[in-house]
């Protein structure tokens, strides 16, 4: 700055007085921005209010009554599944393994190579039979052999007097290893087996035909051909994965993807179902950052506001900001369903399905992507302590109905492929307090392993 | 500055000390966290509904909400900010439940209004002549005016836009000056 008297144009331009009522104006400002001061100090120290002292009892009991529901929860659904286990391993074991039982077999009578005997079983079941052997050798291969004809009665002590008549047919072929008495090792399987009410025929007709009571001249008709179904009497175990577009409460639909792990039990008529998995829903949010200065001078800071930086200094301070990212949900799923076969070929099964679900919020994090920031107020120093989504709360639980078509092709010999429309009603949206689309529509996918 | 944040500091590792206490469902660090703010939450919720019960209720069920969702809290707030957003969201809630959320039409004639609160009101007559507005502005009014939101944020709580936002809280401000006045007048 110059000294006075040396500025040449300071001293000849012409001096100017402000209007006169200048002070007043600036007075006035003043006192409006005092009295804006005051106004927040009081709204500021305005009378706190105390809650009622039995609110705390109140809180606890709910607290408490929520773990029993929590654990009530689980133990639902650890009995489920153990009584689904309980029922499919009740179906899975084939009839003829249900009851194991020792038997005791005594002689009755034995005259050339014919015997009669009697067979207890341990569970009061009897079996009476005659075995008819015969034996003949072959001149040039020296293979003996030996056919064995076995008919009787079996009797079951629970349904008596139900009693089945059987008869087995087998034929045993031997060849000596070295000349002399040493016979073994060459033991072709039996060649078959069957029940005297069935009609038969090995080829060996003049046999069967005797012990079936056809006249000689009388051809026996064919045994029925074994009607393939798909899928046939079993257990699997397979993957999943269903997409379901649902709407968010800010910008449209996103996927909620389930991946999961499945159990199913089927019959020709029925299947049944189990699934557990994990959920995923990603929504993009954004997020409002609250946030206040400590002074009114500049520190010089720079501002970058990133995933989680949630502290900043500037130079002017903020006026507004606006977070962008992604709110990120888990869930941990739970579905049992049965169906009803509708169609069956060798290759394709066509089956309805319903049943019912539950999902639990496993967690929520958010994925802070960007953001900008106006500096707008005259301030310093700003501090951001706190960045939220301004998404609404999720529902911690939510049950659901699902029904679909499965269809299943078998592509190898145990494994399958499954795709299923699915559609599912939600007893609890998935926001609190929105009332978003209770209905979902979804494509499963899955593939299965069959036991 | 420095001795603000050695503070900030301190609080913080009391706060996590609660937090992690209240995550393990330990009674006692959730009896310590509820007597440390329910005053504080329980004005403000008050102070929206402008009804004893109903802020009991919102409190009750913002605390377990709070429990519930303690492990979520990743400290990138105060505990206090934290709790007072999901106590502010739940008498929001029952407001919008109870159907007593309404937006006047107003034209935006008023200027600026200041309002000048003397020296000689007492807190509890300002909280009265603020209780007695209406139950749209009175929110937008205590969003804005007493904990501090922006209007981008209260009209996203809300699901409103932020001119409507900036209206009604014109609206309280003129109807609160109109009743200030008629009780300086008074006296």
């Amino acid at each position: 700055m110059k000294e006075s008297g040396k500025n040449m144009w300071s001293d000849n331009l012409p001096l100017h007085s402000p209007p006169m009522d200048s002070w007043e104006k600036i007075e006035a400002s003043l006192d409006k921005e005092l009295a804006g001061d005051r106004y927040h100090q009081q709204l500021d120290g305005l009378p706190e209010h105390k809650p009622p002292i039995s609110l705390w009892s109140l809180i606890e009991e709910q607290l408490t009554r929520r773990r029993n529901l929590r654990i009530g929860y689980f133990t639902a659904s650890i009995a489920a599944t153990l009584l689904l286990a309980f029922i499919l391993h009740g179906l899975l074991i084939p009839e003829g393994r249900k009851n194991v039982t020792s038997v005791s077999t005594v002689t009755l009578k034995m005259k050339k190579n014919v015997t009669i005997r009697k067979i207890s079983k341990d569970d009061g079941g009897i079996e009476y039979s005659i075995v008819k052997k015969n034996f003949s050798k072959h001149q040039n291969s020296q293979v003996i052999t030996v056919n064995t004809i076995n008919a009787g009665i079996t009797m079951n002590s629970e349904f008596f007097p139900t009693a089945r008549k059987f008869i087995h047919i087998s034929k045993l072929m031997m060849k000596p290893v070295t000349p002399g008495n040493a016979i073994a090792s060459t033991v072709l399987p039996v060649v078959s087996t069957a029940n005297v009410s069935q009609s038969y025929d090995n080829s060996d007709t003049l046999r069967t035909r005797l012990l079936t009571g056809y006249a000689d001249n009388t051809a026996p008709p064919s045994p029925p051909l074994p009607k393939i179904v798909y899928p046939s009497k079993g257990f699997s175990f397979g993957l999943d994965y269903l997409p379901e577009p649902i709407s968010n409460p800010e910008k449209g639909t996103s996927l909620y993807q389930s991946f999961g792990l499945l159990a199913q039990y089927q019959a020709p008529a029925i299947e049944i179902r189990s699934g557990i998995g994990i959920s995923y829903y990603s929504i993009p949010a954004d997020f409002s950052a609250k946030y206040f200065s400590f002074s009114n001078t500049a520190s010089g800071y720079d501002t970058i506001v990133n995933n989680g930086d949630t502290i900043c200094g500037l130079i002017d301070g903020i006026g507004g900001i606006n977070i962008y990212g992604r709110e990120e949900s888990r869930f941990l799923n739970y579905s049992l369903g049965a169906g009803k076969r509708i169609f069956t070929n060798k290759k394709l099964s066509a089956t309805f399905q319903v049943g019912a679900g539950f999902s639990l919020l496993l967690s929520k994090s958010n994925n802070l992507q960007g953001s900008t920031y106006d500096a707008l107020r005259n301030k310093a120093n700003t501090y951001i302590n706190n960045i939220e989504s301004n998404i609404p709360e999720i529902n911690r639980s939510r049950f659901n109905l699902l029904t679909g078509f499965d269809f299943d092709y078998l592509l190898l010999r145990k494994w399958s492929i499954s795709l299923e429309p699915t559609l599912k009603y939600y007893l609890d949206p998935i926001y609190k307090g929105r009332n978003t689309k209770s209905f979902s529509t979804g494509l499963r996918t899955g593939i299965l392993f069959k036991l | 500055m420095q001795e603000t944040t050695q503070t900030n500091h301190r609080i913080n590792e009391l706060e996590r000390d609660l937090v992690k206490g209240c995550a393990r469902n330990d009674r006692i660090a959730q009896r310590e966290l509820y007597y440390k703010y329910c005053n504080a939450m329980f004005s403000t919720a008050y102070r929206i509904l402008n009804d004893h019960e109903h802020a009991q209720d919102t409190l009750q069920d913002a605390f377990i909400q709070v429990f519930r969702d303690i492990r979520q809290f990743r400290g990138s707030s105060t505990l206090g900010a934290w709790i007072k957003t999901i106590v502010v969201r739940s008498a929001l809630h029952k407001l919008k439940k109870e159907k007593r959320l309404g937006w006047e039409t107003i034209e935006n004639n008023h200027d600026d209004i200041t309002i000048q609160i003397p020296e000689f009101m007492s807190s509890e007559y300002l909280e009265k002549a603020i209780l007695s507005l209406p139950d749209g502005c009175r929110t937008i009014f205590l969003l804005l005016e007493v904990e501090g939101y922006s209007h981008a944020e209260t009209a996203k709580m809300l699901h409103i836009s932020i001119g409507t936002s900036k209206s009604q809280l014109f609206h309280a401000r003129y109807l609160l000056k109109q009743r200030l006045s008629l009780s300086i007048d008074k006296k």
